[in-house]
């Protein structure tokens, strides 16, 4: 029977983790209003480059934590046979999914007359923190995925939550390094 | 090359993170249309991330537990708002969300309070946290249960349907809060 008391415990722990995170990822973003000044149009990028974060992260590890329980892969630190193959599709629908992002933000900026830095300045910041967070985010899912399953804890019940927390810091740092070497010109 | 591999996840993933990224520039472009102020207010801008997060923590929240209550016959979708596990589920959804949004409003507080930003009215931005987060946990809430009931009666995933929601809602929500409270 569904224990009313015990979902909001179990609830309330998961979100007030996942909004301390969210806060810290919010307070990197304020700090950084001069950029989003500078490329004009950026603020449009930043929900769907974190929403896309954490759709690839989660899928990452759903597959990974799919092939753990099924037994076709050892919970080993150590990358072998088909997990490369899904690293290397990852992270190829994450760089063809931030090329997006850029191209859909510019396109966005066009349709509703936003200012904006233009399509280039805007794909290129978009495609260099896709690549730079893909590579950051696809070791860390996949070692956290095999670490929790070692552990005795089902990942698909904490990496979820986990997975998307962590992903916002990493895509908002990525993001503004790539804006300031766009900015500066390397 | 294994193509196989990478086709498949290609074929999988795509849908899904089209849609998320069509919503959320949606939700991207909400926040660009208010850029002055967002930027004259920081702890508006602040506000985003942990609203979205919470956002896809209360949609597959509710999400997942419905689909299990269904699969296993628990809830039959055709009487669906008598259910009572449902309602129980409802419930906890609800006062999680209740409890989430106010700590929202607590820890963004403090935040901006520690990082030097509040530039807002304390009580003002408690209050645009606490309805802000409180409005989109009811968004999610309900298009979590509509998509689970749809998922189940036609056996297809509707599940990423349920985060890209949120990346819409989140913006969306925090910009409503704020015109409600008359932040901006």
């Amino acid at each position: 029977m569904l224990s009313i008391k015990r979902v909001i415990k179990e609830g309330l722990m998961g979100s007030i983790a996942s909004i301390s995170v969210g806060v810290v990822a919010g307070l990197w973003l304020a700090a950084m209003r001069s950029t989003l000044e500078e490329m004009t149009g950026m603020l449009v990028m930043i929900p769907p480059f974190m929403g896309m974060r954490g759709n690839i992260s989660g899928s990452f590890s759903s597959r990974i934590s799919t092939e753990l329980h099924r037994g076709s892969l050892k919970p080993a630190y150590k990358l072998s046979g088909n997990t490369n193959w899904d690293i290397f599709s990852f992270f190829i629908i994450g760089t063809m999914a931030s090329l997006m992002v850029g191209i859909f933000a510019y396109a966005t900026c066009l349709l509703l007359n936003f200012p904006n830095a233009g399509i280039v300045k805007l794909t290129l910041t978009s495609f260099i923190a896709g690549v730079i967070s893909n590579l950051v985010m696809i070791v860390l899912t996949f070692f956290s995925t095999i670490f929790f399953f070692r552990r005795g804890i089902d990942p698909d019940t904490v990496m979820g939550p986990y997975i998307t927390s962590i992903g916002d810091i990493v895509s908002i740092i990525t993001l503004f390094m790539a804006a300031r070497m766009v900015i500066s010109g390397w | 090359m294994n193509y196989r591999v990478i086709g498949s996840v290609i074929k999988e993933e795509f849908p899904a993170i089209t849609l998320s990224l069509i919503l959320g520039t949606i939700g991207g472009a909400i926040l660009n249309s208010n850029f002055e102020t967002i930027l004259a207010l920081p702890p508006l801008l602040a506000l985003e991330p942990p609203l979205s997060d919470m956002a896809g923590d209360f949609g597959l929240m509710i999400g997942a537990r419905l689909m299990t209550a269904l699969k296993l016959g628990y809830i039959r979708p055709r009487v669906l708002f008598r259910s009572k596990v449902l309602r129980k589920n409802l419930i906890a959804t609800l006062s999680v969300g209740c409890l989430a949004s106010a700590y929202l409003g607590i820890v963004i507080l403090l935040a901006s309070y520690l990082g030097g930003l509040l530039v807002i009215n304390p009580s003002v931005l408690v209050e645009v946290s606490f309805f802000s987060g409180f409005l989109l946990v009811l968004v999610v809430t309900f298009s979590g249960i509509l998509f689970s009931v749809l998922s189940f009666k036609y056996g297809i995933d509707l599940s990423p349907l349920i985060t890209s929601v949120g990346d819409l809602s989140g913006p969306a929500c925090l910009m409503i809060g704020a015109r409600l409270l008359q932040l901006i």
